[in-house]
């Protein structure tokens, strides 16, 4: 039976996918993943910020269960949300950021700060990955 | 006011990201945030005053 030897780039590529997924689920793991604390500590918080300051302005969290009420938008607007990963996921189990504030002045900053959180998050687990596979230095 | 600030807030935000992200050199990331939070406000200063004298 032929034993398959792994090769420095399977590993790499591996690492990088890991660093991606990670970086996706929790926004900044995939940097402090691939020992890069200060980036991934820096970009993090970034992310953290917008999606705190995004609930704390009446933002409201985009998906399946506002179909009825933004139509198909909500699955546009829910991707989008649902590039902060765990945050996303876990506002939604705890019924964090599902109550639509739209008599808030703020309201709509709101939804756009969540929304480009989690664009920002996608961004920065493709920046993981290039990192991981040694594409950027 | 308010409204002001939280443009400038996620301007800063962005164009920290993006000069993180896009440039690999620290004096060039910090030159293409600049340009970036720059362009953000300058933009919105101007749609915002653009705005202003539309008749919506």
């Amino acid at each position: 039976m032929a034993q398959r030897i792994e090769t420095g780039a399977e590993k790499r590529a591996g690492t990088a996918w890991l660093a991606g997924w990670l970086a996706w689920v929790i926004p900044g793991s995939g940097y402090l993943f691939l020992g890069r604390v200060g980036r991934g500590l820096l970009l993090g918080v970034v992310v953290y910020l917008l999606y705190a300051i995004g609930l704390l302005l009446g933002g409201h969290l985009y998906g399946p269960h506002n179909v009825d009420e933004a139509g198909l938008l909500a699955y546009v607007f829910g991707l989008c949300d649902l590039g902060s990963g765990l945050l996303y996921l876990g506002s939604l189990w705890g019924g964090i950021g599902l109550v639509d504030q739209a008599s808030r002045a703020t309201a709509e900053y709101g939804n756009i700060f969540l929304m480009v959180a989690g664009l920002l998050n996608y961004l920065l687990a493709l920046d993981a990955f290039d990192l991981g596979v040694g594409r950027k230095a | 006011m308010k409204h002001l600030f939280l443009m400038v807030a996620f301007a800063l935000a962005v164009s920290v990201v993006f000069g993180v992200t896009g440039r690999e050199e620290p004096r060039a990331r910090l030159f293409y945030g600049l340009k970036i939070f720059a362009e953000f406000i300058g933009i919105g200063l101007a749609l915002g005053w653009l705005l202003y004298w539309l008749p919506l």
